[in-house]
């Protein structure tokens, strides 16, 4: 026999020769030591390849890397922006809560929330002409009660008090714009100089629609706040008492001091100091109680709410068209209410008008007492 | 007595491929994994291959005619049968207890699988899967019905597949020592 080449070595290696074949070969390498070399080193080639060919076991499954997630900021961490989320929720929440909150503790006899409606302060600015003024209540006199609440949001009333005479004192309302411009407290249009031409009158018109306007918006508020009617572009003041009372103006003359003090935004009263003990006396003598008390027993006896005589200061036609923001202001802003009271310590007399109701005038006094101490 | 099995138009029940699968699916993956370097890709075709099983009426070597059909997809790129592979789906996912994972790689087993990649894809594509087919059990008569090869040439081919793996084998693995020799120093 030949020398087996190596395709036979590895076919008998494989056990892939036919028997004969097989027994001649494995006759022939026991007596060829040339074929002995060869067959060990088939049978390491064997041994060799089928140890490489299991290397290529070592295959991962998927073989595309997997993407590191990538390293991101602090704030850009999902724990973060999770937390953001709920935070900016929950303050937006609270916001609108206490927005509501302000709105009904004005609704219930609370004094002087002007920041409630704050929110809608700068629609109403940017829709209104600031220099319109406010339809006579003369004109129409039916008008009024619709418009009491309409007009509130628009404008905040400012009450201005002649310095010279202040019982007898008659109640401006001006735009807060108009007032701004003139920067003084006492120059508004006097509500008993109005010389209104045909552009004004026009102008009255043109208030009517837009209060009409804000009346059909307005009437949601009497119920629940629906929120697709609420902007919010301010943050409502929560406690009143934290609105501090700002002086405007202080005029002294003789023994009487005049202090105009502005309560919230728009709404300003004045305070009258008489030195002359004997001012609340009279006032008690003539109506045989104390003057606080007879205001209560006036303003209660709705449906005329104007309290005693000496106290109340007629309505006359007003320049600005607008009422207080919340229902407790006065409903009928063309008045103005006075309280007046004695301190036990010093024996001066004290009288505070403004356009609000004796309760709120009442609720305003501690507040006075304190800015005079 | 008809079988209640379900009845391939072709003539082979799904019987018969689950049969040809539990038998052979395991070292065809693996034939297929190291001819293509991918395991997932190497499923693939091996699904492929037993749905081709299943249109197939007569199969007189069923591991050649596997080992032929898996090649000639790996080689054509063939089109997928979506449906029938669902269902050779979750028979691999029985099969798969079957294969035994590879240990976990280290850096060495990584290298060396490497360079056994490269020596492998060194060789002439009908003396790889000529050896590569041999890895897996298959017999020269399979071989050779597989590759289109004569019985008598698969000896030599193999032989020349095996000799030219491991002198490739080490000669890159000389490469490599030099590469780190000259790096230390």
């Amino acid at each position: 026999m030949q020398h087996p080449d190596e395709g036979m070595i590895h076919t008998w290696l494989d056990g892939e020769l036919l028997a004969e074949e097989a027994a001649a070969l494995e006759a022939h390498i026991a007596e060829c030591p040339e074929c002995a070399p060869a067959i060990a080193e088939a049978r390491g080639l064997v041994a060799a390849s089928s140890r490489i060919v299991s290397a290529l076991d070592v295959v991962p499954r998927g073989v595309i890397p997997i993407a590191k997630p990538v390293s991101r900021a602090w704030y850009a961490s999902t724990q973060f922006r999770a937390a953001a989320a709920l935070f900016l929720v929950a303050g937006t929440s609270m916001l609108l809560m206490r927005g509501n909150n302000s709105r009904s503790a004005a609704l219930n006899d609370k004094p002087l929330s002007v920041a409630a409606d704050s929110r809608e302060a700068p629609e109403a600015t940017a829709q209104i002409p600031p220099t319109v003024p406010a339809p006579a209540a003369a004109e129409s006199p039916a008008r009024e009660p619709a418009q009491a609440p309409v007009q509130a949001p628009l404008r905040m009333p400012v009450q201005t008090l002649k310095t010279t005479s202040m019982p007898a004192a008659t109640p401006g309302f001006v735009a807060p714009e108009a007032q701004s411009a003139k920067k003084s407290p006492t120059s508004p249009t006097n509500s008993s100089e109005p010389k209104r031409g045909i552009a004004d009158s026009r102008s009255d018109e043109a208030a009517d629609r837009v209060a009409e306007k804000r009346n059909l918006g307005r009437e949601s508020f009497n119920g629940d706040v629906h929120l697709d009617h609420v902007v919010v572009t301010g943050v409502a003041v929560a406690n009143e008492s934290d609105l501090d009372l700002k002086i405007i103006s202080i005029d002294s003359s003789g023994a009487t001091r005049r202090t105009v003090l502005e309560a919230s935004q728009g709404v300003r009263v004045t305070l009258v100091e008489d030195a002359a003990p004997g001012y609340a006396a009279k006032a008690m003598r003539s109506t045989g109680m104390p003057v606080a008390e007879a205001m209560r027993q006036s303003a209660a006896s709705a449906p005329a709410p104007r309290v005693a005589t000496t106290t109340s200061t007629p309505a006359t036609p007003p320049t600005a068209p607008v009422q207080p923001p919340a229902a407790n202001m006065v409903k009928s802003a063309h008045e103005t209410r006075t309280i007046k009271w004695v301190d036990a310590a010093s024996g001066r007399s004290y009288s505070l008008t403004g356009p609000l109701t004796v309760e709120q005038l009442e609720a305003l006094k501690p507040r006075v007492k304190k800015l005079e101490r | 007595m008809p079988t209640c099995e379900p009845f391939n138009r072709a003539g082979k029940n799904l019987s018969d491929v689950e049969r040809l699968f539990r038998t052979y699916n395991t070292a065809l993956v693996r034939y297929l994994t190291r001819r293509l370097g991918d395991r997932d890709w190497a499923e693939e075709v091996a699904q492929e291959t037993f749905v081709r099983a299943l249109r197939q009426e007569t199969i007189t070597n069923e591991r050649a005619w596997l080992f032929a059909v898996a090649t000639n997809l790996v080689r054509d790129e063939a089109r997928k049968d979506a449906r029938r592979r669902r269902h050779l789906s979750l028979l691999a996912e029985q099969e798969r207890d079957n294969v035994v994972e590879p240990e976990a790689t280290t850096l060495e087993r990584a290298q060396e699988a490497g360079l056994a990649r490269k020596a492998i894809d060194a060789l002439a594509e009908r003396d790889r899967l000529a050896l590569l087919m041999r890895e897996e059990g298959l017999d020269y008569s399979e071989i050779a019905e597989a590759l289109d090869l004569s019985p008598g040439s698969v000896g030599t081919t193999l032989s020349r597949a095996r000799r030219r793996l491991v002198e490739s084998y080490e000669d890159l693995q000389r490469q490599r020592d030099t590469r780190e020799k000259n790096a230390a120093s």
